[in-house]
């Protein structure tokens, strides 16, 4: 059935190319999780295009007998002032929580903890790392609970400092998500460009130091360039990342008061499950993926024109 | 020793695949119904089903489906991909949504023929009926009563028992606990979107049954979008929270049912709260909630009308109900043992044990009640009892409730700008041709 020598396989009969067989083999190794993701990543996509085009809901004379409406659900969604006031909500969100709050702080632990001791390492690194891996309610739970105006834990600090008790979750919505968020995913970026940075070698800024490079030259010219990927991956990562965030927010604040938290991820539950137009919804769920596609995009065309102008 | 585990790891896949076939020859039921805190009980229930079938020789089998979170979503999801089930709890509420999908099957042939449908009393009929039809068996129904600490109320100088007969009256104690007792909130109704159903069932609509509210003219079948009954609900909000007799900051937190009434009401820093009447068994000594001296320092009395006779149908008192019932899918293959496995399930018999495991309000009135609470509520507050509007459109029309009380909450609208705004944002959902507005006076 199947014999070996040193450029070609025999297999059924039929001589193959090593190559060929090395083709093969990989196409046989990709397949299960191909699979995988056609079924559980492409298909649906797919189907929730199809979907948007429909006027399916999950109840109702429209649930079984659905039909194709062309671009209504599109025209209805941005008509839709909820809509718009979702997309900006999560604009301010990802901008606060993902660039401002998770790379800022990540990349800075991350700079802080190259230079800092094992026993600190391990202490700072752990205790960020913890609030990335509880689950997701148990995190509202807490933050519910450092939030509360009666008794909250933020409210408690600022009555101890002779301030005025503060309605976090009414008069302020918005950024108390965004602090949540930020607590939440930072421990994400520092990992990414704690490895990143490890993976720099110290003799690089042993030479630079022996040419005179002050500690801005040598982050410039050399930590900056050799972690350019990684900031590029962590961008891209964390903004998707922030886009699709829903339990946290909708747990937190159900979007409210009055819809001034209300990201695009609620608004979408919203529409597609609380009112059930799964049509809508998955209209709305498109646009989503075509603005995180736009951002992926953008980023990698930004990174390659930038490094290559000053490589 | 490997073959061996091999050998057994395979088994272990097979034999379950195996174990359908084998069952063949007995007729197999779906059933869905919400998990915990039920899922013992009914299980349970449905054991003593089978065992009773196999005793007449008719072997049945019974797929069970209990999700605890998301029953609903679950259940429409599970008849979306074509695999719901032959037989399914559902919250009244949600009847008309089912009948407009043609998910659910009427029953009015079967409960006419069925000489136990008179031990169910009219409300428990009325609830899951929609166009004259019967859609599903009550199982279990609940109601809303007013709550108070006696220790807080008798601390501000009232005399017990409390018994209101007006909104004046519940004011009037707001105002004396605000005034001597000023560590204690005085009042909590269910508010804003947070707290979802909860803020329409267990608060709204406590207000407006006792001003004689009703949201479907039963003429036209058109929403009353604005009226003075909803004026005098929107308003009772407006001046509990503009004369600090309750406070908005804890609806707005995930939760506030914690602050409110886990700890709240147990803990003697909350007043008065309209609450459904199931927190009886929670703040039971051994219960989860549990306030050790419960029958010292907390009581009940129905919740009065605006003015005595002002309530829907000239009633003194209101209570709003809900209520789970069995239903059959209209698509099933087996009606006939899912009739069967129904009336099994509402036996006064199985809602005696249903109310014994679980709690709440048997829907027979010849099911047993041992729990005397169970008994005066029964007694005390079922003849006020009325139900929520059933309609297709009611999920989203209960949302803009929450949202008007919202927004009167925050203090960003008054009760009439609230009762306009959500005038118009209900037009936007029904249509216009499917409003009315009646004068104000």
């Amino acid at each position: 059935m199947l014999s070996i020598n040193a450029q070609t396989v025999t297999l059924f009969g039929r001589r193959v190319s090593r190559r060929r067989l090395g083709e093969l083999s990989l196409l046989i190794f990709m397949l299960p999780a191909l699979i995988l993701v056609i079924a559980f990543v492409i298909v649906p996509a797919v189907w929730a295009i199809l979907i948007s085009f429909t006027n399916q809901s999950l109840l109702g004379p429209n649930a079984r007998n659905f039909s194709f409406i062309g671009i209504e659900n599109y025209l209805k969604l941005f008509n839709d002032p909820g809509f718009w006031n979702s997309l900006g909500t999560s604009f301010v969100f990802v901008f606060g929580s993902a660039f401002l709050g998770q790379f800022v702080i990540g990349f800075t632990l991350a700079l802080l903890l190259k230079q800092a001791g094992v026993a600190s390492r391990g202490l700072i690194g752990g205790s960020v790392l913890l609030a990335w891996v509880i689950p997701e309610i148990v995190a509202v739970y807490i933050w519910g609970s450092v939030l509360s105006f009666q008794s909250g834990s933020a409210n408690q600090v600022l009555l101890a400092l002779g301030m005025e008790k503060q309605r976090w979750l009414i008069d302020t919505p918005l950024l108390s998500i965004i602090i949540v968020n930020i607590w939440r995913g930072t421990a994400f970026t520092m990992l990414l460009f704690s490895s990143a940075l490890e993976a720099i070698p110290d003799t690089l800024y042993d030479a630079a130091a022996v040419d005179g490079a002050s500690r801005w030259e040598r982050f410039r010219h050399i930590t900056l360039p050799l972690i350019r990927y990684t900031i590029l991956l962590d961008f891209i990562l964390i903004t998707m990342g922030t886009f699709s965030v829903f339990g946290i927010v909708f747990a937190m604040t159900g979007g409210g008061p009055l819809g001034r938290s209300e990201i695009i991820g609620v608004y979408i539950y919203r529409n597609a499950f609380e009112y059930r137009e799964i049509g809508y919804g998955s209209a709305a769920s498109v646009v989503m993926l075509i603005i995180n596609l736009t951002l992926a995009l953008v980023y990698l065309r930004f990174t390659r024109v930038k490094w290559t102008v000053e490589g | 020793m490997k073959t061996v585990k091999l050998i057994l790891a395979l088994l272990l896949v097979v034999i379950p695949l195996t174990v359908p076939v084998l069952a063949q020859d007995a007729a197999t039921l779906t059933v869905s119904f919400p998990g915990d805190p039920r899922s013992e009980t009914v299980n349970a229930l449905i054991e003593g089903f089978i065992a009773m079938k196999a005793d007449q020789g008719q072997p049945v089998n019974i797929v069970i489906n209990e999700p605890t979170e998301g029953y609903g979503d679950q259940l429409l999801l599970d008849f979306g991909a074509g695999v719901g089930p032959d037989v399914f709890s559902i919250s009244a509420e949600t009847i008309p949504e089912y009948v407009a999908s043609d998910l659910i099957m009427p029953l009015d042939d079967l409960v006419a023929a069925w000489d136990e449908w008179d031990n169910f009393p009219q409300g428990m009929k009325d609830m899951p009926s929609m166009n004259g039809s019967v859609y599903a068996i009550m199982y279990n129904t609940d109601t809303r009563v007013l709550f108070y600490r006696s220790d807080v109320l008798e601390a501000a100088g009232i005399t017990l028992p409390f018994a209101p007969t007006s909104w004046e009256e519940i004011f009037a104690a707001a105002e004396q606990i605000k005034a001597n007792v000023p560590d204690v909130i005085p009042m909590e109704v269910e508010s804003g979107t947070i707290w979802g159903e909860g803020t329409t069932m267990d608060g709204f609509f406590m207000l407006f049954r006792g001003a004689n509210g009703n949201f479907l003219d039963p003429e036209d079948g058109k929403w009353i979008v604005e009226s003075p009954a909803l004026l005098d609900a929107f308003s009772f909000y407006e001046r509990m929270f503009g004369e600090g007799y309750s406070a908005a900051e804890p609806f707005m937190e995930p939760e506030p049912w914690v602050f409110w009434l886990q700890e709240g009401l147990a803990n003697g820093d909350v007043g008065m709260a309209v609450v459904v009447n199931v927190v009886w068994g929670l703040y039971a000594p051994e219960g989860p909630w549990a306030i050790e001296n419960r029958d010292e320092v907390l009581s009940w009395t129905p919740m009065p009308a605006r003015e005595p006779g002002a309530g829907i149908n000239g009633l003194d008192y209101v209570s709003m109900g809900g209520g789970w019932g069995w239903a059959i899918s209209n698509a099933t293959e087996n009606a006939e043992l899912a009739w069967e496995f129904v009336q099994y399930m509402t036996s006064a018999d199985a809602i005696t044990t249903y109310t014994a495991g679980v709690g709440g309000i048997p829907s027979r009135l010849d099911a047993a009640v041992d729990d005397p609470h169970v008994a005066a509520i029964v007694e005390q507050v079922m003849p006020y009892q009325s139900f929520r509007p059933l309609s297709a459109d009611y999920t989203r029309v209960s949302e803009q409730i929450q949202i008007a009380t919202e927004k009167i909450m925050l203090g960003e609208a008054t009760a009439q700008e609230a009762m306009e705004q959500f005038a118009a944002a209900v037009e936007g959902i029904v249509g216009a041709d499917n409003v009315k507005r009646l004068p104000l006076d």
